[in-house]
């Protein structure tokens, strides 16, 4: 039998008490440097035993990332940060196939703070578009795989314009992205083989931190993208450029405390020329076992992949000693394990430094 | 434990009173980098290890030192450190004496005699 309404509601209610109010992190967060040169790099190894119906592999090394940043001030209110990519062999591309980048610059921009509530970034900047795709480094995840919601329908990256801002209205830390890419060569010319990618987008993303430690999250852009080599028919050739718009939507939401870490996004793509449409949700949760170790969970739907419906979930244990040390180790269910979506153990090392 | 006292260099003209414990929260996380009339802020930290700096933390921004370690590696990959630290309180009470636009935090008895030019702003509940 059901407590009453107003029990559950007290329990609800109660459960943010059980956590210390936190952080949370906003779209676009600006540069903020103390010097004119600042220095910083992460890399992350992941070794996987995949299986999938062909066969089950040998653990191989199936993640190699190494990445080198500068950020730095130029003047009281102008700041630059560059992210380049010095190797990088991974599987979360559109495809699932490998990308062998050995000089990729994932991030290059210009920002001009002109208020706190108005920065314009000019350049090539991670796309604002759901939570986890602004902190997809290795070290800052608490999986070793990543959710396919967070990277097929969009690119991770795009050339372009933005602007982004801060402010409290009310009490509610609130932040905002605004994004513009309308020139297909801008994205090509770094384009990242095998990746879902921009033609033109324009789009924003907004977040508030509605509780002292609870931040949803509207993604909104237009995009037409390239039609990738997968999942397209004869109306669309692989590698054009979608000649209509089609409107990308998202959400997400993140709940954390001291031993507790929600999170959840979910996005959704509508058909458009004989291109299928695409949907995903994960949830993912993180509980703190003892000290820096936690017990992980994440379930994802996600279609289409080979044109159908996915499941997939993970469960595993991360140790976040430090962002200089994080070791992740679980297991990857996959309802219909292939070549692109493996089921299998994963084991990853990453640090940021 | 002494309440801890939110102390400043303000720029000139400014008016202590538009600062409050919500600007206070913004700078110290770097959301905001300057004061209400536009000049750069610059917040300043006694070290992790400091008790004081834990209590401000945990009164002023919500979380702990140790549990803003999350928030500070969010930030560090979008190139943001957390507010420089010094050594200790006189050390905070020199660094707020030289720099125009600083803010920092000291225990309620250090703030009864400042540095020209530094004022106590407002003092933290402390823990309920």
């Amino acid at each position: 039998m059901l407590p009453p309404l107003r029990h559950l509601l007290v329990a609800l209610l109660a459960v943010p008490m059980l956590a210390r109010p936190s952080s949370g992190q906003l779209p676009a967060p600006p540069v903020v440097a103390g010097s004119s040169f600042e220095f910083g790099a992460y890399g992350a190894i992941t070794v996987t035993s995949p299986e999938h119906p062909e066969e089950v592999e040998r653990p191989a090394i199936s993640e190699l990332v190494a990445a080198l940043m500068a950020w730095g001030r130029i003047s009281g209110r102008a700041s630059y940060l560059v992210e380049v990519d010095m190797a990088k062999q991974t599987t979360a591309t559109w495809t699932g196939r490998e990308s062998d980048e050995r000089l990729a610059p994932v991030r290059m921009y210009l920002e001009f703070a002109a208020a706190d509530l108005l920065r314009v970034r000019a350049g090539r900047f991670l796309t604002p578009f759901g939570r986890w795709n602004e902190y997809h480094a290795e070290p800052l995840t608490w999986t070793p795989t990543r959710p396919l919601t967070t990277y097929r329908p969009f690119a991770k990256s795009l050339t372009g314009i933005m602007l982004a801002g801060e402010a409290s209205p009310g009490g509610i830390e609130t932040g905002y992205a605004l994004f513009w890419s309308p020139f297909p060569a801008w994205n090509e010319a770094f384009q990242e083989a095998e990746e879902s990618a921009f033609g033109q987008v324009l789009g924003g993303r907004i977040a508030s931190e509605v509780h002292a430690n609870l931040t949803l999250g509207l993604s909104l852009a237009v995009v037409q993208r390239e039609v990738p080599e997968v999942e397209s028919d004869q109306e669309s050739e692989p590698g054009e450029v979608e000649d209509h718009g089609r409107p990308l939507v998202g959400a997400d939401i993140a709940w954390s405390g001291a031993n507790l870490d929600l999170s959840a996004e979910s996005s959704f793509l509508p058909t458009g020329r004989g291109l299928p449409r695409e949907a995903g949700i994960y949830l993912q949760g993180a509980f703190r076992l003892w000290s820096q170790v936690w017990a992980v969970g994440r379930a994802e739907y996600y279609e289409p992949v080979d044109g159908r419906p996915v499941r997939t979930g993970y469960a595993g244990l991360t140790i976040r000693e430090s962002r200089h040390f994080v070791v992740k180790l679980g297991r990857q269910f996959s309802r219909h394990p292939s070549e692109k979506l493996p089921g299998g153990w994963f084991l990853s090392l990453s640090s940021l430094f | 434990m002494d309440p801890v006292c939110v102390v400043a260099h303000l720029p000139p003209g400014l008016d202590p009173g538009t600062v409050g414990l919500e600007l206070v929260r913004r700078l110290f996380l770097a959301r905001q980098g300057s004061w209400p009339d536009g000049t750069p802020a610059h917040p300043v930290n006694l070290p992790a290890a400091s008790a004081i700096r834990d209590q401000f933390s945990r009164e002023a921004l919500g979380q702990g030192v140790r549990e803003l370690a999350a928030y500070w590696n969010d930030r560090y990959f979008h190139g943001t450190r957390p507010p420089p630290t010094v050594a200790s309180t006189e050390a905070m009470r020199l660094f707020l004496a030289r720099t125009e636009g600083s803010v920092g935090y000291l225990p309620e008895a250090d703030t009864r005699s400042l540095p020209e030019g530094v004022q106590r702003l407002f003092c933290l509940p402390g823990p309920s």
